[in-house]
């Protein structure tokens, strides 16, 4: 999903969108509903929460627009702002809320129980890797290219695979360990 | 490679539920308004779409202004689209195809180009090209050369002829599509209400209106929409007759929600208030006798948009048919995989939405595959639904691609259809397209032509239209009327679940065909009447006994209801010479009243005739019913949950083309009154109405009110 590149008409709607034109603007949001929201629910684990900080961050986009040096792929600061915005509704709700809320997860991934159980452990420890990690694995799971999770990241083109790697082996080290302790 | 259990390879395939589509439209059109609040006065710097307008930035400013601001802005802004759209959308790999596909592109514009303000609008794009090609950095070779030829001819010769849609570009081959095509134009050509002021813009040439970038012809993204000016109100005197044939096409509600709910009002003619009444379900009473397929409702009631005026409703719901009884179906899914489809709204939609409609069939129907792009192949030969999975698989597998005009994928698909022929059965061509007709140039006559002649070996085809950006309105109306078919735009899986999944068995088993409605007013109670909507599908008074005529079909549990406005008579009219007439008889004095004799027909306002055939006869039955003062209602509160909740929707059609004669009446007032219509709504489409009329509100209170009324038909209540 979502693996298509981002093309660079994408980009100037956006600055088409920056310099004051509606249109621009309505055709852009509207392609980047979905992604926003995708990238919400990878962070939340929750639909109606992940809608609710879709609306959040479509509505206060065109003040953000603003903000936007331009430099960079569009794509890739939407996601920044999409993690960021992530970030401050997972403080607001606290940590309890956000390990319950991945039950609704695993129920939606029903057609392989097996693999749902798995998702689940892959999403906990997930949460307890620092912040970069996490959202590396999660942009990369979307599908984003290096250039945009560089700008998404705010790292360079040539850290991006480094910190997915890392973040991978990471999660591969934490999940055997899990794996010990509960055949323990 | 990675291992299975790769973790990242997991979280990839995870399966993330779609977001509701109503909070969608929600968010979407919140976040235009908080755009339009912010920017409204801000700095405004040189954008891409402003140098597609081709003009200095300094001019640009009130463009830009006028844009979000006016109603002719709206039609000037979607031609943008269009152009940003064709080009915006354009994959890498498709510029391969630049020549058809840049073509088609042009040609789908150019239907924004109508013939009065063709030569500067044509200056317009062709300079916007330019500005493209450099911006953008794509190829377009010989666009301009393609735009001058298109450009010229005007609007409808554009986008109607030409190798991107050879099918129709034989003029005498459809004579109905041509003449609603023409009919689009003339009502396209008629002035927008109230121009705005002019403001400091680039010199344009003379006769183009200074607001008007692009005149009112442009729908969004190049969408094409058929519909004809207002129903002018009737004299009764003069023409006491209305006939018109029934229609259960759905497509230009769907496709109007979709713009609103993309921040926008429509374009007055892409309202066709028949398709907006037609949307929604009504319990109207059934027959209580299964030989007839449905039996009308009437109420006469107080206009609720002009104190002066009533309304009367007319509905018929068509019995539904038990899963049980259902006869074998035969169905050919018809699908264009050109590269225009390559989009998540289109194609990959148009899979999705077919799968739905698996799950709804019986294990013994039969389904097929024919797809067209640059060649027309047959991606599953007749296939069993028990076989489901082989089904799913050949959906999973298509993939859009090619771009050239195809060879008899239509040809291919009634080939295929005849094959299976089930006799006593259902046998029906499903077409899922953007519009873009590159189907076969070999039919003869045209692919409407063609339908129409297909339609007598029992093989029926509806169209369902995909996507935003090039749906070709007019043509898939023309194809599916001639098809005995219905035309649904499909904008969302909901869309797709509703038209193919519950209404299944109303898409696909009609009940009657040839359906046509005739009312007959009394001039001693009516002075004079209009159909809200209708107009694409109105009948000449002798078209109604003659069985040949060709006349809309109604499905299985499908309702059809029309609303006339009517004006009751204040003093006595004189009559026409007609004595064929229910009303009139010429041995009695000239005098109207004088003459009804019968008390009953005095008590009557008109007279309501409905002709029909079953599915596989070739006469018709005739439903008659006088409309009398027992019909009438004193206020709308006192009129059935069903004629309000239609009152609403004509009213909310009447808002949004602009009609005259509408008073004292908002988006506020449509919404409070369907609001008290909601009744049970099962499926939540009346709610969603609700929601849809209060974005329509909002979207309107945002611009000046640039559809002023005109005023003509009644001067406004003291």
């Amino acid at each position: 999903m979502n693996q298509e590149p981002s093309s660079p008409s994408e980009d100037d709607l956006l600055r088409s969108a920056q310099a004051g034109d509606a249109l621009s603007f309505g055709l852009w949001i509207e392609r980047q509903y979905d992604f926003i929201y995708r990238l919400a629910y990878r962070l939340l684990g929750h639909k109606m929460d992940a809608e609710d900080l879709t609306h959040d961050i479509c509505l206060s986009l065109p003040d953000k627009l603003r903000k936007f040096s331009g430099r960079g792929s569009a794509r890739g600061w939407l996601a920044q702002v999409v993690l960021n915005a992530g970030r401050d509704r997972l403080r607001q709700r606290g940590r309890l809320a956000t390990s319950l809320l991945n039950e609704e997860i695993s129920a939606s991934s029903n057609d392989n129980p097996a693999e749902a159980v798995y998702l689940q452990q892959v999403l906990t420890v997930m949460k307890s890797l620092p912040e970069k990690s996490c959202h590396a694995l999660l942009l990369a799971a979307e599908g984003l290219s290096t250039a945009e999770m560089a700008t998404a990241l705010q790292c360079s083109e040539g850290t991006v695979g480094w910190r997915v790697s890392t973040a991978r082996a990471e999660l591969t080290k934490r999940l055997t360990e899990e794996r010990h302790a509960a055949t323990r | 490679m990675l291992p299975p259990d790769d973790p990242l390879t997991l979280l990839q395939r995870m399966e993330i539920p779609a977001p509701d589509a109503t909070r969608r439209a929600d968010s979407l059109l919140k976040a235009n308004l908080a755009y339009r609040q912010k920017f409204a006065d801000g700095p405004q710097k040189s954008g891409w779409l402003a140098r597609l307008l081709g003009r200095s930035p300094s001019t640009k400013e009130h463009v830009m202004r006028k844009i979000s601001l006016t109603q002719g802005g709206v039609f000037a802004t979607v031609a943008l689209i269009a152009l940003a759209t064709a080009l915006d959308y354009t994959q890498p790999s498709r510029l391969q195809y630049s020549g058809p596909v840049g073509y088609a592109q042009y040609a789908k514009t150019s239907a924004l180009v109508d013939d009065k303000s063709a030569r500067p609008t044509y200056t317009q794009l062709s300079d916007s090209i330019d500005n493209v090609r450099g911006s953008v950095g794509i190829s377009l070779p010989s666009a301009r050369e393609m735009l001058s030829s298109l450009s010229l001819k005007g609007a409808i010769d554009a986008a109607t002829s030409g190798p991107s849609a050879p099918v129709a570009s034989r003029p005498a081959e459809m004579a109905d599509a041509e003449r609603k095509v023409e009919s689009f134009a003339s009502a396209n050509v008629t002035p927008m209400p109230a121009p705005v002021p002019s403001v400091a813009m680039a010199p344009v040439a003379p006769g183009l209106p200074s607001d008007g970038l692009m005149q009112p012809m442009v729908a969004e993204g190049g969408d094409k929409f058929a519909n004809l000016p207002d129903q002018t109100m009737q004299e009764v005197a003069q023409a006491p007759v209305s006939t018109f044939s029934a229609d259960t096409d759905t497509a230009s509600y769907t496709a109007v929600r979709r713009m609103i709910e993309f921040g926008h009002l429509p374009p007055a003619y892409a309202v066709r208030t028949e398709e907006f009444l037609n949307y929604f379900h009504y319990n109207y009473a059934l027959p209580e006798d299964r030989s007839q397929p449905f039996a009308p409702t009437v109420a006469v009631y107080p206009n609720p948009w002009n104190p002066q005026t009533k309304l009367m409703h007319v509905g018929i719901k068509a019995y539904d048919l038990p899963a049980e009884t259902r006869k074998p179906v035969n169905l050919v899914l018809l699908i264009d995989v050109s590269g225009s489809m390559s989009s998540p709204d289109k194609l990959e939609l148009a899979k999705k939405s077919f799968a739905l409609m698996l799950d709804k069939m019986q294990p013994s129907d039969v389904v097929s595959i024919v797809t067209y792009a640059g060649y027309a192949g047959i991606a599953l030969p007749p296939t069993s639904v028990e076989n489901k999975d082989r089904i799913l698989a050949a959906l999973n597998s298509l993939s859009a691609g090619g771009g050239t005009a195809g060879a008899a994928g239509l040809e291919t698909a009634y080939t295929l259809a005849r094959q299976n022929f089930k006799k006593d059965g259902v046998n029906r061509i499903l077409l899922a397209t953007d519009g873009d007709f590159n189907i076969g140039t070999s039919a003869p006559g045209g692919v409407a032509a063609y339908v129409a002649q297909q339609r007598s070996s029992g093989v029926f085809l509806s169209v369902l239209g995909f996507g935003m950006g090039n749906y070709q309105d007019a043509t898939m109306q023309a194809i599916a009327q001639n098809g005995n078919g219905v035309a649904a735009y499909i904008d969302s899986l909901s869309e797709a679940r509703r038209v193919l999944g519950d209404e299944l068995t109303s898409t696909m088993f009609t009940v009657a065909k040839d359906v046509k409605f005739q009312v007959e007013f009394n001039p001693a109670a009516v002075k004079s009447y209009r159909l809200l909507g209708y107009e694409t599908r109105a009948l000449r008074r002798e078209d109604f006994n003659n069985d040949k005529v060709d006349a809309g079909e109604v499905g299985a549990g499908h309702e059809v209801t029309a609303i006339y406005e009517i004006v009751p008579v204040g003093t006595v009219l004189k009559e026409p010479n007609d004595s064929s007439l229910r009303y009139y008889s010429p041995a009695e004095g000239v005098d109207a009243s004088s003459r009804q004799t019968d008390e009953a027909r005095a008590n009557e306002l008109a007279f309501l005739r409905i002709r029909y055939k079953l599915p596989d006869a070739d006469t018709s039955q005739l439903i008659e019913r006088p409309v009398t003062r027992a019909d009438e209602k004193d206020s709308v509160a006192e009129t059935s949950a069903d004629t309000r909740f239609a009152t609403a929707v004509a009213g909310f059609s009447r808002l949004l083309r602009g009609a005259q004669g509408v008073y004292n009446f908002g988006y506020a007032d449509v919404a409070t009154l369907a609001q008290s219509a909601r009744g049970d709504d099962g499926n939540g489409e009346r709610g969603r109405f609700i929601e849809l009329v209060k974005n329509a509100g909002a979207i309107a209170g945002t611009q000046p009110k640039s559809r002023e009324d005109g005023g003509v038909a009644f001067p406004p209540p003291q």
